[in-house]
């Protein structure tokens, strides 16, 4: 077993085991932690396949100023002391068929992945290729020469989803600040 | 990989000064506690409401404004980088980015969202 | 298609710019709307929705004018298309458009909305979502412009702040479908996985090179097809994937139920005919089972729950679940035929679907309520012009001969039999038998039913009567909207009495809601007698699409 390996593996329980515990947890605010961990361990798989860009933004962003945003909902959420789930499931055989397609979804991507279902041909080869490029310029150059020529249109777009976000947050929240309380 | 190793050993070594701290300071340190010390806060207000109740929305509000505009911030960082290499194509493609991305930033402002009540 | 230069050196032209000019209209008129907000004093905001009708007008010049000089290639090193059919689907995502812009001003004054600026921007900031999706060429963008249009419908959704069905509708619309969405974008990250390509012109070719001669699809495609199926149905409310319809569409503005009823629809399924029939055509053995099963049960599944519907606005909700089974049939059956009489429809839902709502909303109180079917009672006699419009917009619906709706019925179910589909027909022609039956029923409550003199609040009650049949809607629906919705009407009638006599004086029609349904109705006749000029452009439009 190599170093990637055993990195990997690590990481692959530390992933799978916090994000049972952002499900499983019936205290919101430990499951928001979880799902910290969860995201680190992301990151940290994004690190170990060499993508450096990725993994800076999904901490900078997912596990910086995401999970701020979630432990505000939580804490928003939840007044007075009880931030416990109470009560029964109500719909509790939907648990059931839920898990087992999750098993069977499961299967099949392991399955997929076991068949070599990424054919060698799908990969791109050649001096245009990512891999070449991230060769001759580096990581972190590649990504943004890429974004900025081939993929500039969806960067753009993006700005466009921004706006939306922006009022989103204005028009939905703003009128609870008139209207709830103070 | 091998140009991330000085990083690498950076967090060791700030990692091994933190907990070296905590220790010797454990093990070296006076301890005589009474039931004042350890009560959480030793400066004596007595606690007016319970701590643990709803956050008003307008942090909400401010959290969500600074995560867009963090995204944005987040395009920044290869262009950065490339500066150089893109010469004028990048300065444009984030100029038209911020353009369409100045507007909600007036909108923001002047709705007044950006003031604390 | 090669690539002229690669995705490291590509660099936009001024070429590439002017085959999105309709889009960048209407992004422009969106941004222009949003500063003059800011700008003019809140009296003269009415004024905003004109702004962007220019916009919209403008937007839809320039698209006609592309139509008939353009060079129809795509844009930004193959992102996005502008060939007919991408330009098809913007003139009607358009029009769509400037109807709910001619709906709103009336309506957003009668429901006590203030947010003028954030209204009509968000309104012209989904239909460049859903122009950019129908257009799209690669999958990045097919994401990109759902979550513009998406985004912008879960704000507007939850708009009228003191009606909660609206907030609830916003609510449940963002969870349902930002999990659709999560589904859809896995099932593209699968499918770039099995494939090595974003662009649909590359995952064509790489699909019809090694999956489709052979007959061996990799296990990784399979799940990357089945989950964009998942994300697709949901988009397009197909059954089993339709429980959040009723809900949004009966919360949210009418106006916006009216204008996203349509573009999504437009947006979604020009999309699924990009994705699925052109660029995953050579692979059909593998995902026209699915989609079959999808139609026929959405088919029946929409066209049974509308049958129980007592609100117009619920049951038309359930009507377009009923429509994107037919519009299933077009893309299973796959042939070119077929995607242009997939088009067809498309057009003719839009006009007659946009007219329908169109009276719904003029009828709306600023309660939100005199929808129910008992409202309608003797509409004709008081409401002529009304009763007329929604008369003939039901009847197009219904599929009655002179009217657009039967050309594209006639087209879809036409298109199936060419295509070796006769059992697909066949389901499509029974079930709109049996849609028939709701919409005549509106028809007959304003014609031929006399209205209740006086409303006393017990004449409410009347509204969720047939209970085994709301039972089991709400049942199946999952949280039961007619169930739930049922007490709060009564006690909002009781609790108002002012609400009684509202319903008694009726409201002025605004002349721009006027105008949209004229607008509506001419294209749904003129479009129903004269099919011939829709089916050239459809047909055009397809032949673009898929040769």
């Amino acid at each position: 077993m190599t170093a990637q390996q055993l990195a990997f593996f690590v990481l692959a329980f530390v992933a799978v085991a916090s994000a049972l515990g952002v499900i499983l947890f019936r205290n919101a605010v430990y499951s928001m932690l979880s799902l910290i961990v969860n995201l680190l361990s992301l990151a940290l798989f994004f690190l170990s396949l060499q993508a450096i860009f990725v993994a800076t933004i999904q901490v900078l962003i997912y596990a910086g100023a995401v999970m701020v945003l979630f432990l505000f909902v939580v804490t928003m959420l939840a007044p007075e002391a009880d931030t416990n789930v109470s009560g029964s499931d109500r719909l509790r055989w939907q648990w059931v068929a839920t898990a087992g397609l999750a098993v069977i979804l499961a299967g099949g991507l392991i399955l997929a992945v076991a068949n070599g279902a990424v054919a060698q041909d799908a990969k791109a080869a050649g001096p245009n290729s990512l891999a070449a490029q991230v060769t001759k310029v580096g990581n972190v150059q590649a990504f943004g020469l890429a974004l900025f020529h081939g993929f500039s249109f969806p960067f753009e777009v993006t700005s466009v989803l921004l706006v939306i976000a922006v009022m989103g947050a204005v028009v939905l929240s703003r009128r609870f600040s008139g209207r709830e309380r103070e | 990989m091998p140009d991330y190793v000085p990083v690498l050993i950076l967090m060791g070594l700030a990692l091994a000064f933190a907990i070296l701290v905590t220790l010797v300071t454990f093990v070296f340190g006076p301890k005589k506690p009474t039931p004042e010390k350890l009560a959480p806060y030793e400066c004596g207000i007595e606690e007016i409401e319970p701590p643990r109740q709803r956050f008003p929305v307008k942090y909400l509000t401010t959290g969500m404004l600074f995560i867009i505009f963090d995204v944005e911030a987040a395009a920044i960082l290869p262009l950065a980088i490339l500066m150089r290499q893109l010469k004028v194509l990048g300065f444009v493609e984030l100029l038209i980015f911020a353009v369409v991305l100045i507007v909600p930033f007036f909108y923001v402002w002047r709705k007044g969202a950006f003031t604390w009540e | 298609m090669i690539l002229a230069s690669s995705v490291f050196d590509f660099t936009p032209t001024a070429q590439d710019w002017l085959r999105i000019l309709p889009e960048l209209i209407v992004l422009g008129a969106a941004l222009l709307v949003l500063l003059a907000d800011l700008a003019i004093p809140a009296k003269g905001r009415g004024w905003l929705a004109l702004v962007g009708l220019l916009g919209v007008v403008a937007a839809a010049v320039v698209t006609a004018g592309m139509w008939i000089s353009g060079d129809g290639l795509t844009a930004f090193n193959g992102m996005i298309a502008s060939d007919k059919a991408a330009l098809f689907a913007d003139l009607v995502i358009l029009f769509a458009a400037a109807l709910g812009l001619l709906f709103s001003p009336g309506y957003v004054e009668r429901q006590g909305i203030r947010q003028h600026g954030e209204y009509y921007t968000l309104l012209l900031l989904a239909a460049l979502g859903m122009m950019l999706m129908a257009s799209a060429a690669s999958l990045l963008i097919v994401f990109a412009g759902l979550e513009v249009l998406s985004l912008a419908l879960y704000i507007l959704s939850a708009f009228i702040v003191a009606r909660p069905r609206s907030q609830e509708a916003g609510m449940k619309y963002f969870i349902l479908s930002s999990f659709a969405s999560a589904f859809l974008l896995y099932g593209m990250a699968l499918t770039y996985g099995a494939t090595g390509a974003t662009a649909l012109t590359a995952i064509h070719d790489f699909v019809a090179r090694h999956a489709a001669p052979t007959g061996d699809f990799r296990p990784l495609l399979l799940a990357g097809l089945g989950l964009m199926a998942v994300g697709f149905c949901f988009k397009v409310s197909a059954v089993p994937f339709q429980a959040w319809t009723p809900d949004v569409y009966v919360g949210a503005p009418t106006s916006i139920t009216a204008f996203m009823s349509v573009g999504t629809k437009v947006a979604a399924f020009v999309a699924l005919a990009r994705v699925f029939m052109v660029a995953l055509g050579p692979v059909a053995a593998a995902w026209s089972p699915v989609l079959w099963a999808v139609a026929v049960l959405t088919m029946i599944g929409g066209n049974l729950y509308a049958v129980t519907q007592r609100d117009v606005k619920r049951m038309l909700a359930y009507s377009s679940v009923a429509n994107a089974g037919y519009m299933l049939v077009a893309v299973v059956t796959g042939t070119q035929q077929a995607l242009a009489a997939l088009l067809i429809y498309l057009a003719a839902y839009a006009t007659m679907n946009l007219g329908a709502f169109g009276v719904v909303l003029a009828l709306e109180r600023s309660d939100g309520l005199g929808t129910v079917l008992e409202d309608f009672n003797g509409l004709a006699r008081r409401r002529r012009g009304l009763a007329a419009v929604l008369a003939v917009c039901l009847l197009a619906l219904a599929g009655i001969p002179p009217t657009v709706g039967f050309a594209g019925k006639f087209a879809v179910f036409y298109a199936a039999i060419a295509g070796g589909r006769l059992e697909l027909a066949i389901i499509g022609v029974l079930t709109s038998v049996l849609g028939m039956f709701y919409y005549l029923r509106v028809i007959w409550a304003m014609y031929f039913v006399e209205p209740q003199p006086a409303r006393p609040a017990p004449a409410f009650v009347v509204a969720p009567a047939a209970p085994p049949a709301s039972a089991s809607a709400a049942a199946s629906s999952s949280t039961g909207g007619v169930a739930v919705a049922e007490p709060r009407i009564a006690t909002t009638v009781r609790a108002d009495p002012a609400a009684v006599s509202v319903a008694e004086t009726p409201h002025v029609v605004y002349p721009g809601t006027w105008l949209a349904l004229a607008l509506a109705l001419i294209a749904t006749i003129a479009l129903g007698i004269l099919p011939g000029a829709l089916v050239d452009l459809a047909t055009q439009a397809a032949q673009s699409l898929l040769r």
